[in-house]
């Protein structure tokens, strides 16, 4: 991946086809090489190219567009509304879209549009806690596995198949009975079922790095492991890492979602779209707009962060010559 | 002659692997003087990266390493981790084969040339340690160096890359450099400008190096003494024109005729050397170069000792026949003129 076809450009072969019995002495071989390769020298910054890179990728600055309006959305919408999250408008229970109710009500008249930003809301938070805390544990367990092999490495190897054989799902339900669901709770119970599947990728990723020569040649330079590992080789796991990460709100949403469906996510009267959704379920078929509304959202949210992350890690590789 | 820089004695190193023990270096003893530039050359396998690796403690931890290397006073196989990161890229630098691979993709090369220099002087300002790798560059050749510092390995030529290892190796002004085949993965017609930009750099900081190489061809030039090696073992090691001209030693009689010459007066053939080279883990019995070799005789069945064979340049062969295959040599001339 870190060759490109322009790492092996025809400048190569115009500087390097100069004949070798001429002694190179440095004023003319600068001079050869500045006359012949002048023009690729570029000098912006690292966050400047990342941008030039990331602004060139459509359908991310979208996204990236569309997340922003939502999540302003979510969190200005509840405090402009004329509603309360738990007020009813007993005169107008069960209602369709209208011009009070845009999304209209739910069965007991709650303003469906003030919570399903509320919703929305809290989603969001549980999706961005679960990604940030799932990627943080997981590089770094990942990480060190991958790094340092031989015993910690199987300790790693082992501990991650046992996390990804519990099925998530019983646990959660076990769980999420036992105890009183709040959003940052589900969040952190997510984290610790969901770490492995970004250890896995980190460790992986790692093993396949340690054996390159720019670490080896790092550990000559006199570097310590930690800086090896944290400076040298992360850098290069990040797009696999932020792609991950952004498909992990996605599967934390909906996990949620799952779970607030089947009643043991975050209780009533907290709105999240999961359970939303569930409140909704025996409407499907008089008012569909109280499922497909919330649906909606977890939709677009999930689409915009996996767009989002496909352009961040083209932005974040310095190799790829979009910008 | 000054107290040596390096010294190694009896060097051995093992690799206990599943198919058993791989014995990649044999009991190999060399100096290295402030300021030389030794050669070692052999084929793959013949044990010179791994001698290397050792000397720069880069071996993995299921290497057995024997003996002992003393560099500038300090026993390196002896001290702590901490203190050994202390020497690496500072007073023995390397550079690696591969220039495609060495340098990380993800950072400029001028980010990396700061780091290995401030990785060992703290002190030293970012903006201070972007001058040092900015003259390091122009030192080793590469134009508009300033401006350079801010690309990425991707948009460096292979040439130009490898030059930026040799800058990143000078560029704490090391007493020892080890140079790893660092012209294998270049197009054959710039070999040669590495290799000037190498002693150029050796030059300028006064640094002793050990070229390691599999093309005798390229050490002429450059190389004061070189060391033949073979089957991790020391086969050959004298004064680069003893070796060429005066080897004593049917191995590196094989090397040498196995050079191609544009400048040969007779038409002659190219003379490979029949074979493959031995197994580090069942080694041939006696002689490990015996079944390659034309002279072999039953005598090859005992291991011939390293002899030396001069005093005064302190040539050395790993050959029952040395001597013979000298007036073998003076024979042939003889009856020529």
């Amino acid at each position: 991946m870190s060759e490109t076809p322009s790492g092996m450009s025809p400048e190569d072969v115009v500087d390097d086809a100069r004949p070798a019995s001429i002694a190179p002495d440095v004023p003319s071989d600068a001079a050869v090489l500045a006359e012949r390769e002048g023009m690729n020298i570029t000098s912006r910054s690292f966050g400047r190219q990342t941008w030039d890179r990331f602004r060139r990728h459509r359908l991310a600055l979208i996204a990236a567009i569309v997340l922003a309006l939502l999540a302003t959305a979510f969190i200005v919408g509840p405090w402009l509304s004329p509603y309360g999250f738990s007020e009813r408008d007993v005169l107008n229970m069960r209602s369709g879209p209208t011009a009070e109710h845009p999304f209209g009500t739910d069965t007991i008249g709650r303003d469906l549009m003030v919570r399903t930003f509320l919703g929305g809301r809290f989603s969001l938070r549980i999706a961005l806690i679960v990604a940030l805390l799932t990627t943080f544990i997981g590089t770094v367990i990942g990480a060190i596995g991958g790094y340092f092999g031989g015993t910690v490495d199987t300790i790693v190897n082992q501990t991650i198949n046992l996390f990804l054989i519990i099925p998530a799902l019983v646990v959660l339900l076990v769980v999420g009975v036992r105890f009183a669901a709040s959003p940052n709770s589900i969040a952190f119970l997510l984290a610790v079922l969901l770490w492995p599947t970004i250890a896995r990728v980190v460790r992986g990723l790692f093993l396949q790095y340690k054996e390159q020569e720019f670490v080896l040649a790092a550990k000559a330079a006199g570097a310590r492991a930690p800086r090896i590992m944290f400076r040298h080789i992360l850098p290069n796991t990040f797009g696999p890492i932020v792609v991950n990460a952004t498909l992990l709100i996605g599967v934390a949403i909906i996990l949620e979602s799952t779970l607030s469906f089947l009643g043991v996510g975050v209780q009533p009267p907290t709105p999240t779209l999961g359970n939303l959704i569930e409140q909704a379920k025996g409407q499907l078929d008089s008012k569909p707009s109280a499922v497909l509304i919330p649906g909606g959202f977890i939709v677009a949210i999930t689409l915009c962060v996996n767009f989002l992350g496909d352009g961040l890690r083209d932005a974040l590789d310095p190799t790829s010559r979009k910008g | 002659m000054s107290s040596p820089l390096l010294s190694v004695r009896d060097l051995s190193v093992a690799f206990h692997t599943d198919d058993g023990v791989v014995n990649a270096v044999n009991d190999i003893s060399f100096e290295v003087h402030p300021g030389e530039t030794l050669a070692v050359v052999g084929e793959s396998g013949s044990g010179k990266s791994v001698s290397a690796m050792a000397l720069m403690r880069l071996l993995p931890n299921s290497a057995r390493i024997q003996g002992t290397i003393e560099f500038d006073g300090r026993d390196l196989l002896g001290l702590s981790p901490r203190d050994m990161r202390r020497l690496q890229g500072n007073e023995i630098a390397m550079i690696f084969q591969d220039p495609m691979t060495a340098l990380n993709p993800v950072f400029t090369v001028g980010n990396q040339l700061v780091e290995a220099i401030r990785i060992h002087n703290p002190k030293v300002s970012k903006r201070a340690a972007r001058e040092r790798a900015a003259s390091m560059l122009a030192l080793v050749g590469i134009p508009d160096a300033n401006e350079r510092l801010d690309n990425y390995p991707h948009e460096f030529s292979g040439g130009m890359r490898q030059r930026a290892m040799i800058a990143m190796g000078i560029s704490n002004e090391p007493k020892l450099l080890i140079a790893d085949e660092p012209t294998t993965a270049l197009d054959v017609t710039i070999q040669a400008q590495v290799i000037e930009v190498i002693k150029r750099a050796q030059e300028a900081t006064g640094a002793a190096m050990i070229l390691i190489t599999h093309d005798l061809g390229l050490v002429a030039g450059v190389a004061e003494r070189v060391q033949v090696m073979y089957g991790g073992r020391l086969f050959e090691t004298g004064p680069t024109e003893t070796i060429y001209y005066r080897s004593r030693n049917p191995y590196t009689r094989g090397l040498i005729s196995s050079i191609p010459s544009a400048t040969a007066r007779t038409e002659r053939r190219l003379a490979p050397i029949p074979g493959a080279p031995p197994s580090a883990i069942n080694p041939p019995k006696g002689c490990v170069f015996r079944p390659r070799c034309q002279h072999a005789t039953d005598e090859c069945f005992t291991e011939p000792e390293l002899r030396r064979l001069d005093e005064a340049t302190l040539h050395q062969s790993r050959c029952h026949y040395a001597e013979q295959l000298g007036e073998m040599d003076n024979a042939a001339s003889g009856s020529r003129t």
